[in-house]
């Protein structure tokens, strides 16, 4: 109350973000836990019925499968993903011809939506006369191969989309990274004879540190989140194979429209990431103390 | 001082511009139209729907026609994504937005009775003298609730054959008249297997979404099974009684046609592309697509009605039907507006034909303008012997994704065909009983 009666100026103009914030953001976070306590009828009655869609919930193999699913795409996709944003970073640093166009190409990606990606994957590695099974005709490979049909190959062609698709940004970090580390320090270490695997060994990788836990940060968040690609792609299938805990939210609340269990499903997942984002917090003080 | 003065000479020159251009829009115009001497502003209805592809290109035709020879009505349409729409319908009404006048598919009409999304429309559809008479049974049976009719169907969508007539002709199968006819499954599947040495996909067709399931309810429903829903709409009873034995020969003659004989390739993800690049012997898919595959196959595109493989004639079918939103907003003029659209529409249903559709008003089919289209009359008849999905209060077995997953892993050999339909059943009674 004191700090407000000693700069009134930068309360009021905090004000706006803050209602908007309080009504768009933190209204509908407080809502959906009580949709999730509820028999929500979207036009009708909404009764309370206490832990009912959770009980619902953890009794179909279906909410768990997909838990499954997100849980497995996050192990897979986040290393993947970090460790071909810094390669793609340390490419891309190298002073040469071209450094500009290079880091422009492996960043595009990024700027398309998530449905010209998925339309142009499907072209690609769609069967019977895909762009990728047309090539494996030409060269004489007669053999079909379901690249999005198949219930393992489906994620290998997931991961391999995502990983086109968004490993620029995780490049963007790094090089901003890279930027940071002094230029002395390799002259140094290079005086003193270490060869180029020690100069990344010992100066890129612990100067990075600080970048690497924020990129594993949002990466977890997002490969956490993932549905569209997966959704426009694969539809979930072969079978249910590929669906992820969002689509299943997504299907409740919005083909079903059982919005009870959807909330109840969001804020599972809502559990889960802030399980996992107070670990890294941890981790980040712990670097930020440490760096 | 200057600013207000060049608003006013904008305002000016602004009002010139409509002036003048009502005027040569009136003078151009009045001649070719009747009644466009009438001043008053028309009535404007918003019309939601659901068309993509030719369909989409059909009903804007419509939409164009119906405005420009009824001056007094503007059909406002408004088409939203598939996938998205009765989410967007709901919440639309829920938000007080509704549209004025929108397309459901009849076996979603209870589901959005149910939800309180729309409302009984007898009277109006008396006063704009709908004759309830014309249409096909299957649509207007899942139109009416509790005597009430709460939808005008406009069409029936069901399966046909399509078929190559070249490759056809390589293998021998076609008859004297060069067309594909056939009277059992043995039959069908000895043809298929033949057609095998001439295509590389004898049969295109999906092993996921719902195409597999209406296969099998339309076989079900050839072998004599019952409904597949009881009428309380509370359980799923086709492994009950006398039907299971019915439902395990029906997916099990679908499954053969997969895992058995082989006649349908495994995870086509495109099924019509393939039947248009010429590498699918046959296919069977929606009326939606004749004109689609008539303009790239050209002659060599065969059309017959869903074979009748076992006994009672049975194909699945959907309709696409017109239903009023609940909206309070909408005046008695923009319903009676909305009502003339619909009306326009089924008397002219040779229009949405073109789509490929069968119109849901019988009486079309004698029509010069319906004769004269290509295919339509030799599967018109179909509309007397479809079958529908079971219309519940709260799934759409269109889009209900988990007992269509489940259907999807007995095609993929992941469980027995007996063990997977027990399990579809079990899954969608659960559904209809929760909400």
């Amino acid at each position: 109350m004191n700090m407000v009666r000693r700069s009134p100026a930068t309360y009021m103009m905090l004000l706006p973000f803050f209602v908007l914030y309080m009504y768009f953001t933190f209204y509908p976070i407080v809502k959906g836990f009580i949709i999730s306590l509820q028999d929500y009828q979207i036009l009708g009655e909404k009764t309370f019925v206490g832990w009912q869609n959770y009980r619902q919930l953890f009794a179909d193999p279906t909410f768990w499968a997909s838990v499954w699913h997100t849980v497995l795409f996050t192990l897979l996709s986040v290393p993947i993903l970090v460790i071909v944003g810094f390669l793609l970073a340390l490419l891309v640093n190298v002073p040469m011809r071209g450094q500009t166009f290079f880091r422009a190409v492996f960043f595009m990606p990024m700027i398309l939506s998530v449905s010209v990606v998925s339309s142009v994957w499907t072209a690609i590695l769609g069967s019977y006369g895909g762009l990728v099974d047309a090539l494996l005709n030409a060269i004489g490979v007669k053999q079909q191969i379901f690249w999005l049909t198949d219930s393992k190959l489906a994620w290998v062609s997931i991961l391999l989309i995502t990983t086109w698709w968004t490993a620029g940004f995780n490049m963007v970090l790094y090089l901003a990274g890279l930027q940071e580390i002094p230029a002395e320090h390799y002259e140094a270490a290079t005086i003193d004879g270490a060869n180029a695997w020690q100069r990344l060994r010992y100066i890129t990788i612990p100067g990075l540190r600080r970048v690497t836990v924020l990129v594993v940060f949002l990466q977890i968040i997002a490969s956490f989140k993932v549905f569209a690609q997966v959704y426009l792609v694969t539809g979930g299938g072969p079978a249910g194979a590929t669906r992820t805990l969002i689509q299943y939210i997504y299907e409740h609340a919005f083909n079903q429209f059982l919005f009870g269990p959807g909330a109840a499903a969001s804020y599972v997942l809502f559990a889960m990431i802030f399980i996992v984002s107070l670990l890294q917090l941890r981790l980040i003080s712990s670097a930020e103390q440490g760096g | 001082m200057r600013m207000k003065r060049n608003v006013k000479r904008v305002k000016a020159s602004f009002a010139a511009v409509v002036t003048l251009s009502t005027w040569v829009t009136g003078v151009t115009l009045s001649p070719v139209l009747s009644e466009a001497k009438t001043k008053a502003a028309p009535v404007n209805v918003v019309f939601w729907d659901l068309f993509g592809g030719a369909d989409g290109k059909t009903m804007q035709a419509i939409v164009k026609q119906f405005n420009q020879t009824h001056p007094n009505i503007h059909i406002q349409e408004e088409t939203q994504d598939w996938g998205q729409y009765y989410t967007k319908l709901t919440t639309a009404v829920l938000g007080g937005h509704a549209p004025d006048l929108a397309i459901s598919h009849a076996d979603h009409v209870l589901i959005l009775k149910t939800q309180g999304v729309i409302q009984p429309l007898d009277a109006e559809a008396k006063a704009a003298g709908i004759k309830w008479s014309d249409f096909f049974g299957a649509p207007l049976q899942d139109s009416t609730i509790d005597g009430q009719h709460y939808a005008i169907p406009l069409d029936v969508h069901t399966f046909l054959l399509f078929y190559n007539k070249s490759l056809l002709k390589q293998a021998g199968l076609l008859n004297a008249k060069g067309e594909y006819t056939v009277k059992s499954y043995a039959q069908f599947v000895s043809d298929l297997t033949k057609v095998k040495k001439v295509a590389k996909i004898p049969l295109s067709f999906p092993e996921n979404g719902w195409f597999p399931l209406a296969l099998w309810q339309s076989f079900y429903a050839q072998m004599g099974g019952g409904d597949l829903v009881n009428s309380q709409k509370t359980k799923a009873v086709f492994m009950d009684g006398a039907n299971k034995q019915k439902a395990i020969a029906a997916m099990q003659d679908v499954w053969d046609l997969y895992n058995k004989y082989h006649v349908i390739p495994p995870n086509i993800s495109n099924i019509e592309q393939v039947f248009k690049a010429k590498k699918a012997a046959f296919i069977i898919d929606g009326t939606w697509n004749v004109d689609d595959f008539h303009n790239t196959l050209k002659n060599d595109l065969g059309v017959t009605m869903f074979p009748v493989l076992f006994g009672r004639p049975a194909a699945w079918a959907n309709s696409h039907t017109f239903i009023l939103p609940t909206n309070p907003k909408r005046t008695p003029e923009q319903t009676q507006a909305a009502l003339t659209f619909v009306k326009w529409v089924e008397d002219h249903a040779w229009l949405w034909a073109k789509a490929g559709h069968i119109p849901a008003n019988q009486t079309i089919q004698s029509t010069a303008q319906y004769k004269s289209l290509p295919f339509r009359s030799n599967y018109g008849a179909q509309g007397k012997f479809v079958q529908y999905f079971p219309e519940t209060k709260n799934v759409w077995l269109m889009t209900d994704q988990p007992v269509l997953d489940v259907l999807q892993s007995i095609l993929l050999k992941k469980t027995t065909v007996q063990n997977g339909l027990q399990q579809m059943a079990n899954l969608l009674t659960q559904q209809l009983n929760q909400h």
